[in-house]
């Protein structure tokens, strides 16, 4: 693959994963039922707008990249670029695929483990991985935040929250008894 | 007019409640800390409170809301001028005049003119907002599915057009916005749209999952890619707010004049807000003050202007929420939802069936912003501390309040999941530099648009021209059009005025 074409795939990668995604929902919209009067615009007349709107303006962002790009080459380019990116900062790419990791565990086990537990292992983990290291603090303050929310959330905003399943439920239960909760 | 100022005579005795000021006060002080911390914004401020609000009454939520909403847009600026850390991005115009002035020794009159601005630009939009909310109710009343579809038009391409770099980027993110707004079943044919067969899509994607997942969520995993690395408060000294005198301030009133009037103007365009408010405002003071020259090195016009105007922005996005039901900004969003969680629909008809809960949110509005100045006056240097403390703490906290928000939307895992999905399109849209806020405007203002586009299209028998030919919407029809060809034709032509000179030599 040319230099030209792997920096055109890394730049516009969003816009590129744009268009299948737009042609496969554009043939779905196709398939939607409803009462429509004859000669009327139906339920796909707004979501086709959308889809169309999206991709000639994909199409419009795709060729000013290749207007722009076509006679730099190389090097010359690669500055150009870093000159448009201005300051670079630094980036730990690893701390956000386990913060993306842990918030989807999160969601994954919340009803398993129930609300406090899963909480309190929550704010511990994603305290570590933000590279704090206060070691009490972090336990400490987990500890209290997740108990506060649930009495919050549980007593004073009447929200339904995931109790978990067996035995996970009964530290749930145990906490209810002991704020009073029915 | 006696009416008005009877019922907002009324609406000032109803926050003079403990209650009411209580809701006042916690929501001045989430503001203040939102706006000071930089990994927290005001958006996520009034997202992470929202959940509180389920079981509060109605005027009590939207008031805690409005709260944090205004002093959102006051706290940012004391990190700005101190340690020119801005805690928003509506207070970076500060970082030229606010944080030069605080290097050449005036970080107190610098704060006190902050004050006054934000003082200034509050009054004169909420005044705005009392006096021309009702009125414009009114005419709004006869306002048909034509003149709505068309303010919808309006804002969405306000947000295209103003607040962002790259207008091809926001017009994709805003078409992202629409399709997943068309999610479920629709309104009018009752057909089930992108729904792949999972039952809690039929009823729709709520945009506050949208909200929290895409802004909130995708925020804080933006700042842990960074290392959570909040510059600290090293020394502060001593800090306190040194108020201009009376003369100083008349010297300097047509800056407070083109703010506050830059700030209600923008604010009340849909699809605008705060940001863009300050950044004109100080853009055109550049322009226009005496002494401009001087502008960025330590000026009192490059605090009042940017200062008063995104203040002053508050009070114009209120007006359109209230009184057509529509919301510019994403904050007024948030305050939407809180609304039809409660089951009220903003628009004209809130002044006639709930006069009562709209001016004691106007009252509220006075009151907190005597409020939020005090707080602003005797209390930056402990506000300020609220830098010290770790970011991952907060951060964890934050992420947590963001899972409660979403699921007790609809006390639904399924919601959640989508938060997950809307947070990992935020992380992405963010790194391929494509802006967030259009498609979050797009989820919020596609199902107004919609609907009303298409009940126009039926009442009308699929003529189009409706939207042209009656009077106001053919207006907004045409500045929405001209401000599109605008915002594509001016680029070229200031190109082939640049090119032009060098083809001649």
């Amino acid at each position: 693959m040319s230099w030209f074409m792997k920096n055109f795939v890394r730049d516009n990668a969003f816009t590129l994963a744009m268009l299948p995604i737009c042609a496969f929902l554009y043939s779905l919209s196709n398939k939607f039922g409803g009462n429509v009067s004859r000669g009327g615009i139906g339920p796909d007349a707004w979501p086709k707008a959308a889809i169309l709107l999206i991709v000639s303006v994909s199409f419009l962002e795709l060729a000013v990249y290749v207007f722009k790009h076509r006679r730099e080459v190389g090097a010359v380019a690669q500055e150009a670029a870093k000159a448009e990116d201005g300051e670079e900062k630094t980036l730990y790419p690893r701390l956000l695929y386990a913060g993306c990791l842990l918030t989807t565990g999160y969601v994954a086990v919340v009803e398993y483990f129930g609300f406090t537990l899963t909480t309190y292992a929550y704010l511990v983990a994603f305290m570590y991985i933000g590279r704090y290291r206060n070691h009490k603090v972090i336990w400490g303050s987990s500890l209290i935040g997740a108990l506060v929310m649930l009495f919050v959330f549980v007593k004073v905003v009447y929200v339904s929250l995931p109790e978990g399943v067996a035995p996970f439920n009964a530290l749930t239960w145990l906490l209810y008894r002991l704020m009073n909760v029915n | 007019m006696a009416e008005i100022v009877a019922n907002f005579g009324a609406g000032i005795m109803n926050v003079m409640t403990p209650t009411m000021l209580f809701m006042l006060f916690v929501g001045l002080m989430v503001g203040l800390i939102a706006g000071v911390l930089p990994g927290l914004t005001l958006m996520m401020g009034i997202i992470l409170v929202l959940p509180f609000t389920y079981s509060m009454d109605t005027t009590q939520a939207i008031v805690l809301l409005t709260a944090i909403y205004l002093a959102g847009n006051y706290g940012g600026a004391f990190t700005s001028i101190l340690f020119k850390i801005p805690g928003e991005p509506m207070h970076v115009p500060l970082l030229w005049d606010g944080y030069s002035m605080a290097r050449h020794g005036m970080a107190s009159k610098a704060l006190g003119w902050t004050l006054v601005a934000s003082l200034g630009g509050g009054l004169a939009s909420g005044l705005l907002m009392v006096f021309v909310s009702e009125p414009f109710a009114k005419i709004a009343l006869d306002f048909s599915t034509p003149e709505y579809f068309a303010i919808v038009l309006f804002g969405m391409s306000g947000v295209v057009v103003l607040g962002t770099k790259s207008v091809s980027r926001a017009v994709i993110s805003l078409g992202i916005g629409l399709l997943i707004a068309v999610v479920g079943i629709d309104d009018i044919f009752g057909a089930e749209r992108f729904t792949f067969g999972i039952s809690i899509l039929a009823d729709g994607i709520d945009y506050l999952t949208v909200m929290v997942g895409a802004y909130a969520v995708a925020e804080v995993l933006g700042r842990i890619e960074e290392g959570f690395n909040s510059p600290s408060v090293q020394q502060m000294g001593q800090v306190k707010t040194n108020l201009p005198s009376w003369a100083e301030m008349k010297a300097k009133w047509a800056s407070f004049a083109r703010g506050i009037s830059i700030g209600s103007f923008i604010g009340a365009a849909p699809g605008a807000g705060a940001v863009v408010a300050a950044f004109v405002a100080y853009g055109v003071e550049k322009q226009t003050c005496k002494g401009r020259e001087a502008m960025g090195s330590g000026m009192a016009e490059g605090i009042i202007a940017p200062q008063s105007s995104a203040v002053a922005s508050v009070g114009g996005a209120m007006l359109h929420l209230l009184t057509l039901g529509i919301p510019g900004s994403g904050a007024t969003a948030i305050i939407l939802g809180a609304f039809m969680l409660h089951g009220i629909q903003p628009g004209p008809q809130i002044f006639v069936s709930n006069p009562d809960m709209v001016y004691t949110i106007y009252g509220s509005f006075f009151v907190g912003l005597l409020l939020m100045c005090l707080v602003g006056y005797l209390a930056v240097k402990p506000l300020v501390k609220v830098l010290d403390y770790p970011e991952a703490v907060v951060s964890a906290f934050v992420m947590v309040l963001c899972f409660l928000g979403a699921f007790t939307i609809r006390n639904s895992i399924t919601d959640l999941w989508m938060m997950i999905v809307f947070s990992i399109l935020g992380v992405l849209m963010a790194k391929y530099n494509f802006p967030v806020a259009p498609m979050v405007l797009g989820t919020i203002l596609g199902p107004l648009a919609e609907r009303n586009f298409m009940t126009s299209m039926i009442s009308f028998s699929n003529d189009w021209t409706v939207f042209f030919t009656r009077p106001v919407s053919g207006f907004v029809m045409v500045v929405t059009i001209l401000t599109l060809l605008g915002t594509v034709c001016w680029p070229l032509w200031k190109q082939y005025r640049h090119n032009k000179p060098a083809a001649t030599n």
